[in-house]
């Protein structure tokens, strides 16, 4: 149960802009051996267990000292262990060399999870980085899940594509153009964006205290950035010559497809960052699985409702991007909720069925629309005014 | 256990009633209706209702009722013409659509051709 809590916290960052927690500082210089770097490794991991925070920051070099001064060395110690519980004991210390730099590897045994603190050490035997990373070996079970998520989707909502465009390969193609996206919107637009205006306004992260202006900023980012990313191909004329009114949805589909796979990939990355989710087996991210191949659907149908004003004109355009907005905003709404602490995980994890069967309506509704406007090949055999 | 045999039984029971009716799908042109038959499915088309009769694919929809490969039975919604009534081997492909006044009807007569000539000569002599 502690662990579903765990994993639906995180998924239910996936819907919204949070940021990953910087759990590191690094300011590295050219370092050369130095002896017993194991004992200091030890010694400084010792102080943080101990509290002695002002104690282990003397082992900091100048930049570093600089860049994580003992309270913040307290702040993000105890961040760590208020995810993966109490710190239980040092499992073993490996010194290894990484490009040209003196690495300490302390494995160190948490009550939820092991925990790899990676200690750079500069040439004075001062220390120069340090990382909390889980710790793995090998691949992170989360791309393994990430892996699964992508073949499902494009199978299934790839394979209905294809199936009900009458078999259109170009679809399929054209969902390549927006797998990047994401990535590029979350760490070029919307990260600096959400930091911009923490840092400006004085606001601490977002909560179910937060002024509910800011809670609708953050419910609308994701949004306004995202469409407005998926609908960027319609730039190219090729591409606008191809959205007509019997192709504006599988356009649609495809570009908000290959948002959303991208997306999965995005997430995963960030996922295997968080020091909990280290050491587990993929099928433990069996909820991030389900949730993503949803969400590829939905993504696909959002940029749909778009593409298909954008066939009646710049105000239509206008009209289908408001509609996605809001489509979109409806389906991040469940994890919001339960981020600000206002809904159970339970409701939180049953809520995207509502946007996923909205989605399938709407699907349906397109479509039908489309269709009308194909001029369809039949055999009349009788009629009555035969 | 009794329970769960009775929940399998609960669900497979209309299934194999289905799959046993199948040899019987048969299409019945007499002087005044079209019959269409399968098992307990039973559609009557009154001749003088049937307003045009095309041949033509049809856009499955997702929410489709009962359609598994090479079964189409009961009432079918589709992308393009709504719901037909249907009692067909197939769900998409070269289906036979009457139209009536009411409603729409899919068949896929193994002799087209025939059925055709034989409703154009039973409605030629109405």
């Amino acid at each position: 149960m502690e662990q579903s809590k765990t994993l639906l916290t995180v998924l239910a960052a996936a819907g919204v802009l949070i940021p990953f927690p910087l759990l590191y500082a690094q300011v590295l210089t050219a370092v050369s051996a130095t002896p017993d770097l194991d004992t200091l490794a030890i010694t400084f991991v010792n102080l943080l267990e101990e509290g002695k925070f002002e104690d282990a920051a003397e082992s900091f070099n100048k930049q570093m000292a600089e860049a994580l001064p003992p309270r913040e060395l307290e702040a993000a110690w105890n961040g760590l262990t208020g995810r993966v519980g109490e710190f239980k004991g040092i499992i073993e210390v490996k010194v290894t060399e990484e490009k040209g730099y003196r690495v300490v590897y302390v494995t160190c045994d948490f009550a939820k999870t092991s925990i790899n603190i990676k200690i750079v050490f500069d040439d004075d035997g001062k220390i120069a980085g340090l990382w909390f990373v889980p710790a793995t070996e090998g691949l992170h079970a989360i791309y393994i899940a990430a892996l699964i998520a992508t073949a499902t989707s494009v199978l299934l909502w790839g394979g209905l594509v294809y199936w009900l465009s009458r078999r259109e390969r170009m679809y399929l193609a054209l969902m390549l153009v927006t797998l990047p996206f994401s990535t590029i919107v979350n760490l070029c637009v919307k990260k600096p964006i959400y930091e911009f205006l923490l840092s400006s306004l004085n606001i601490p992260e977002w909560s179910v205290t937060s002024p509910w202006w800011f809670l609708m900023f953050v419910l609308f980012l994701s949004p306004i950035t995202e469409e407005a990313v998926k609908l960027s191909p319609l730039v190219a004329k090729k591409v606008r010559r191809m959205v007509g009114r019997s192709s504006a949805l599988w356009v649609g589909m495809a570009f908000g497809m290959g948002f959303g796979i991208g997306e999965i990939w995005y997430l995963a990355w960030g996922f295997s960052m968080v020091p909990e989710l280290g050491g587990y087996p993929f099928y433990y991210f069996g909820g991030f699985v389900a949730e993503r191949i949803a969400v590829v659907f939905i993504h696909g149908i959002m940029t749909a409702v778009a593409a298909t004003g954008f066939t009646k004109g710049r105000n239509g355009l206008l009209v289908g991007y408001v509609g996605a907005l809001f489509l979109h905003a409806f389906t991040n709404m469940g994890a919001m909720l339960y981020q600000i602490g206002f809904w159970d995980e339970t409701l939180a994890s049953f809520y995207l069925f509502l946007p996923t069967v909205v989605a399938f309506f709407i699907f349906e509704h397109l479509r039908k629309k489309g269709l009308a406007d194909q001029k369809h090949a039949e055999t009349v055999l009788f009629s009555r005014s035969d | 256990m009794l329970i769960s045999a009775l929940s399998s039984l609960g669900i497979g029971a209309p299934f194999l009633v289905i799959l046993l009716s199948l040899p019987s799908m048969r299409y019945e042109l007499d002087s005044d209706n079209l019959v269409m038959r399968c098992g307990l499915l039973r559609y009557v088309v009154p001749l003088t209702s049937i307003k045009r009769i095309t041949k033509r694919d049809l856009e499955i929809s997702l929410w489709s009722s009962l359609r598994l490969p090479g079964l189409a039975l009961f009432t079918v919604p589709y992308a393009d013409v709504g719901k037909v009534k249907m009692c067909a081997t197939s769900a998409s492909k070269d289906i036979i659509l009457i139209e009536t006044d009411r409603d729409m009807h899919g068949i896929t007569p193994a002799d087209e051709e025939g059925f055709i000539a034989d409703f154009r000569s039973r409605i030629g002599g109405m």
